[in-house]
């Protein structure tokens, strides 16, 4: 089989979850070094479904500096961008895009063998249930509590209007893309903004940032909603220094947890730095991984702005209780252990009971 | 930032900007949504109604009301109001420099953003309004 047919089921699953419609302008964004396979994938499949297709090579944009005036407005101009590069949607332009414009979003990881992968292909449908079945959870039992053998003890009182995301047509409830939807490639996560400053603890990360593997683990110190300290070896020191000086930079942003077991913790191959942070970016998506993002809090509905891009963190083997009910034991997500008729059923329509179970990390 | 409109109720401005929705096409981003919209700034709380794109009511909030589920509060100071009013700032400016605030956006981000659309729609209108025939 020749590689662009390997990706074509990923491509297909991709471009259904961003709901392309015919006639609406599809925005490939993507940085040198991108892999043709993975955008000619893309682009096949959402021609497909009747897209008009425009693909912008751009350079990668540094932290804190505004998107280029050409970037800005064809983001703005598309009904949906699939960013193969470092996020934009963090930006200004890529903020009003969402809010003003209705641009749908989906960061992409750029690597062809990810959309050849099992993650990839997973069933929208039981990421949806999954993503409208732990967001209820968080809403009902605000309290989270987050452990690791590593040290991280960790506290936050959700709010329940704040925990999303991938909202679809209705409140409240994960589902197909509509305006304005946020969200990455290979999906997913549930996610919360810490709106009432109430994050406290110790946090000892296994990957951030960049870092896929940090020399010594980089540990957050949160007071109050705040990062107050950032303890480690180089990977630490440099974390320090991209938020140093800048207002709000070290804000508790976000916090959530994977919801797709098929996504690998393996390192990603893409060798640019923005691909090595769209690498631990997509291991928070992976199923009982814990995650975290410091920096300006208003995508959330916060009010801390910040020109800092949230900078993320993830746990990889984390329990998680959401009140007195343990949400992920020791990496694992439970309500994929004990899968009930329903999400069993759903897999079963999708190919069998194996699209919930864990692929090797 | 916007004018002084201390003497101009919310409620009044709320009124005048939203009522071109039901002169215009401005409301297809909000059509399928039953919004009730609460502007709370520090002194006033305006609900303002939206039914199939169209505006159908813009009364005084009440203090107590619970956030139901097709309720969307912004919250801000009343010269951000009046900035988005005046056309100077749409809501997602607002919004990314932490002076808008929205307390459920990210359960209900399909009605903020369906909401931004039509408030930038909606103040190309009111320019647009201005023109000289």
């Amino acid at each position: 089989m020749n590689e662009l047919a390997q990706l074509t089921h990923g491509a297909l699953n991709c471009v259904r979850f961003g709901n392309v419609k015919a006639g609406e302008h599809v925005l490939i964004l993507a940085e040198p070094g991108a892999d043709d396979a993975v955008i000619e994938a893309i682009s096949i499949a959402a021609k497909g479904a009747g897209g008009v297709v425009s693909v912008l090579v751009k350079e990668p944009t540094p932290i804190g500096v505004p998107l280029a005036p050409p970037v800005a407005a064809a983001i703005q101009a598309a009904d949906l961008v699939y960013d193969l590069g470092f996020p934009t949607v963090h930006s200004e332009a890529g903020f009003l895009a969402a809010f003003d414009h209705g641009t749908r979003n989906l960061i992409v990881r750029p690597e062809a063998g990810v959309l050849a992968s099992e993650a990839a292909r997973f069933p929208l449908e039981i990421f949806f249930l999954l993503g409208k079945r732990t967001q209820a959870r968080i809403r009902k039992q605000p309290s989270v509590h987050v452990v690791d053998d590593k040290g991280t003890d960790f506290h936050i009182e959700a709010v329940p209007g704040a925990v999303g995301p991938y909202i679809g047509p209705l409140p409240y409830e994960p589902g197909p893309a509509v305006p304005g939807y946020i969200g990455t490639f290979p999906p997913g996560t549930t996610v919360w903004g810490d709106l009432n400053y109430s994050a406290n603890g110790t946090l000892v990360l296994d990957a951030a940032f960049s870092f896929e593997a940090p020399g010594e683990s980089i540990v957050w110190k949160v007071k109050d909603g705040w990062i107050v300290e950032i303890d480690g070896g180089r990977e630490a020191a440099a974390i320090r220094e991209a938020i140093h000086g800048r207002p709000n930079a070290n804000r508790f942003a976000e916090c959530g947890f994977g919801l797709n077991p098929k996504v690998s913790l393996a390192p990603g191959t893409a060798q640019s730095v923005a691909a090595r942070v769209s690498t631990v970016l997509s291991w928070t998506r992976r199923a009982g991984t814990f995650f975290v993002g410091m920096g300006g809090n208003t995508l959330m509905g916060g009010r801390d702005a910040s020109t800092v891009v949230p900078i993320y963190g993830v746990l990889k083997r984390p329990t998680v209780a959401a009140g007195a009910e343990v949400l992920i034991d020791a990496g694992r997500l439970t309500m994929l252990d004990m899968p009930d008729d329903e999400l069993v059923s759903l897999s079963n329509k999708a190919g069998g009971k194996e699209w919930l179970e864990p692929m090797n990390r | 930032m916007a004018r002084a409109y201390e003497q101009i109720t919310m409620q009044i401005r709320a009124q005048a900007f939203f009522n071109l929705l039901n002169e215009s096409d401005a409301g297809t981003h909000v059509a399928a949504y039953p919004i009730d919209l609460q502007l709370t700034s520090a002194n006033e709380a305006v609900l303002v109604s939206l039914r199939n794109g169209r505006l159908t009511a813009v009364t005084e909030a009440a203090e107590s009301a619970p956030i139901g589920y097709w309720k969307l509060e912004l919250q801000g100071d009343r010269d951000v109001f009046d900035a988005i009013f005046d056309g100077a700032w749409t809501l997602g400016e607002a919004m990314y420099r932490g002076r808008l605030f929205a307390p459920e956006e990210k359960a209900k981000h399909n009605l903020v953003s369906a909401l931004g659309q039509t408030i930038r729609l909606l103040q190309k209108e009111h320019r647009r309004a201005l023109l000289p025939d």
